[in-house]
């Protein structure tokens, strides 16, 4: 049962800027059939990012994330098995990517397509390679080893050897991150709430992103993300995201989406 | 132990214009001491206190907690604990104005939990304690959505004495400290058929005013004196009409709308008190 984790989210206000942050910075595609009134649909040939437009009720930021399978209806099959008491929605027809959306034990939700599906978008053309690509989405979840037995029994994923608190779940070229959340990480700074944390970058140079990301801000000051680590309360933010050990470089996008990245290994 | 649900908090990159908004529309105050102008904006409405934070790195925008008041937090710590020794509180940084701990129910929902009368609280949250103004327009109801409702209402009554309000005719829990309600209403993924999954957690506020009808007009003139004092549009599209229907099954409020970050607010006749 291949899955790939090979969808990620993200509500802003700001939605088409952000779309072309990812697209300079880490020349992520657009689509070739462009809606330009819905969602700003990229791609890194691998996983697809949906920039959408902020809804009324609903929060900013990163989102959900989405999983591609063989069979739908079989996994959801293996969900209800896992836990009888998880359900999942279909989505309306006009979605680029996902056919229904569900849930783990934790009510982080995430969509699911499968490959007979009718995608569109990035999605029907995700095949080439670039030298930046997202490497990771990382989950920050209250009962993390439950949710990622969860994804390994239900997807099938592998997890990772890695000798730290965190789970690294990972469908071949992506990681999905399952980090424990505990509101005790969170002394001297807000607690954030559960649910997605950060997305991360594998990419050629990390210097050269650094020197990018400086071009890019003087060419459009509204290239700039949000300024990460002043003062105490941020320095704390900071030092917890810090502790992924899959980034080396931290920054967030026009959102302010964390986001980490690192050289890739050869 | 008397609790008091008296504290809201909405983190927006338009923290500011919205702290007017509510000003504005709802007539809610600033404090008499306000915080240095640099951090959030607290204003009150005599109860309730709305605390408006600059969005941070990393995090997300729109409704983001609540907070109770007890009358003593160790105690109510102990009994969370006694509730499942899983939950855990974290005390938080001195600047705060509202909030000495931070803690969370069986589903994770964040809230803050403060003292009275231990001269701590700071702001509109200092003012409210000490005089309790009367206003037309007041914060009813916090809305909270959540997947294990009935277990995290049991919780708040437990937790912090709050009585159930025997609504038989709907699904959701209504805990009510006299004055506010904390509606808990069960989610569940079936009900996003049609939209987008909103993710758990606070749903949307609702004010007792003393007329939906002045309200209306007021926004209307609001909007014509100032453009920035626009909410978001309701209703449109399919989407939009799925997403308005299930706000529109609190019955708590008649009239619907958002503040300018985009915020669910229902507003419904009613004396203040």
């Amino acid at each position: 049962m291949p899955s790939r984790v090979n969808h990620v989210a993200i509500a802003s206000d700001h939605y088409a800027i952000n779309g072309r942050f990812y697209e300079s910075l880490f020349g992520m595609r657009p689509s070739s059939k462009p809606r330009p009134a819905r969602s700003v649909v990229l791609g890194d040939g691998y996983v697809g990012m949906n920039c959408i437009p902020r809804r009324d009720g609903r929060y900013s930021g990163l989102d959900h994330f989405g999983i591609e399978v063989e069979d739908v209806e079989e996994t959801i099959a293996r969900i209800r098995a896992f836990d009888s008491s998880l359900s999942a929605v279909k989505r309306p027809p006009i979605r680029p990517f996902a056919a229904y959306s569900a849930h783990d034990p934790d009510t982080n939700i995430f969509d699911l397509s499968g490959p007979s599906m009718d995608k569109k978008d990035v999605y029907a053309e995700n095949n080439w390679t670039q030298k930046r690509r997202i490497s990771h989405i990382a989950l920050r979840t209250r009962h993390a080893e439950r949710c990622a037995q969860f994804y390994v029994e239900v997807f099938g994923l592998t997890p990772l050897n890695r000798k730290d608190e965190n789970w690294y779940l990972s469908d071949g070229r992506m990681i999905l991150m399952i980090i424990p959340w505990r509101i005790t990480d969170y002394y001297a700074q807000d607690p954030a709430r559960t649910g997605l944390d950060h997305i991360g970058f594998e990419v050629e140079s990390v210097d050269q992103v650094k020197k990018d990301m400086e071009f890019l801000i003087g060419e459009n000051p509204h290239m700039r993300g949000r300024p990460l680590g002043y003062g105490s309360e941020g320095e704390a933010r900071l030092k917890l995201f810090q502790k992924c050990p899959l980034g080396c470089f931290h920054l967030t996008d026009i959102e302010g989406v964390h986001i980490d990245v690192a050289e890739a290994s050869s | 132990m008397s609790a008091r649900i008296n504290h809201v908090a909405i983190t927006s990159d338009h923290y500011a214009t919205n702290a007017r908004f509510y000003e504005a529309l709802f007539g809610m105050k600033t404090g008499k001491k306000p915080l240095p102008p640099a951090r959030a904006i607290s204003i009150g409405d005599g109860y309730v206190g709305m605390t408006h934070i600059p969005r941070r790195d990393g995090r997300t925008s729109g409704l983001d907690h609540f907070g109770i008041e007890v009358d003593d937090i160790e105690d109510t710590i102990a009994r969370m604990q006694k509730f499942d020794p899983e939950l855990m509180a974290l005390k938080r940084p001195p600047i705060r104005p509202y909030a000495a701990y931070s803690a969370h129910d069986p589903d994770t929902n964040i809230f803050d939990l403060s003292q009275r009368n231990i001269g701590f609280q700071k702001d509109v949250y200092a003012d409210n304690s000490e005089n309790d103004r009367a206003q037309p327009r007041t914060l009813s109801h916090i809305a909270l959505r959540t997947r294990n409702a009935e277990r995290c209402a049991h919780f708040y009554a437990e937790v912090f004495g709050l009585p159930l309000l025997n609504r038989p005719s709907d699904e959701n829990y209504y805990l009510s400290d006299g004055r506010v309600t904390l509606v808990v209403i069960p989610w569940k993924i079936e009900d996003y058929y049609g939209m987008d999954p909103a993710r758990t957690g606070l749903d949307h506020i609702g004010f007792k005013v003393e007329s939906v009808e002045q309200v209306k007009k007021d926004l209307d003139f609001l909007i014509g004196e100032n453009p920035h004092m626009h909410g978001r549009a309701l209703g449109h599209g399919s989407e939009g009409e799925a997403r308005l229907n299930l706000f529109r099954k609190c019955p708590l409020g008649c009239h619907h709308f958002t503040d300018i970050e985009g915020v669910y607010i229902d507003v419904a006749n009613g004396e203040a008190d």
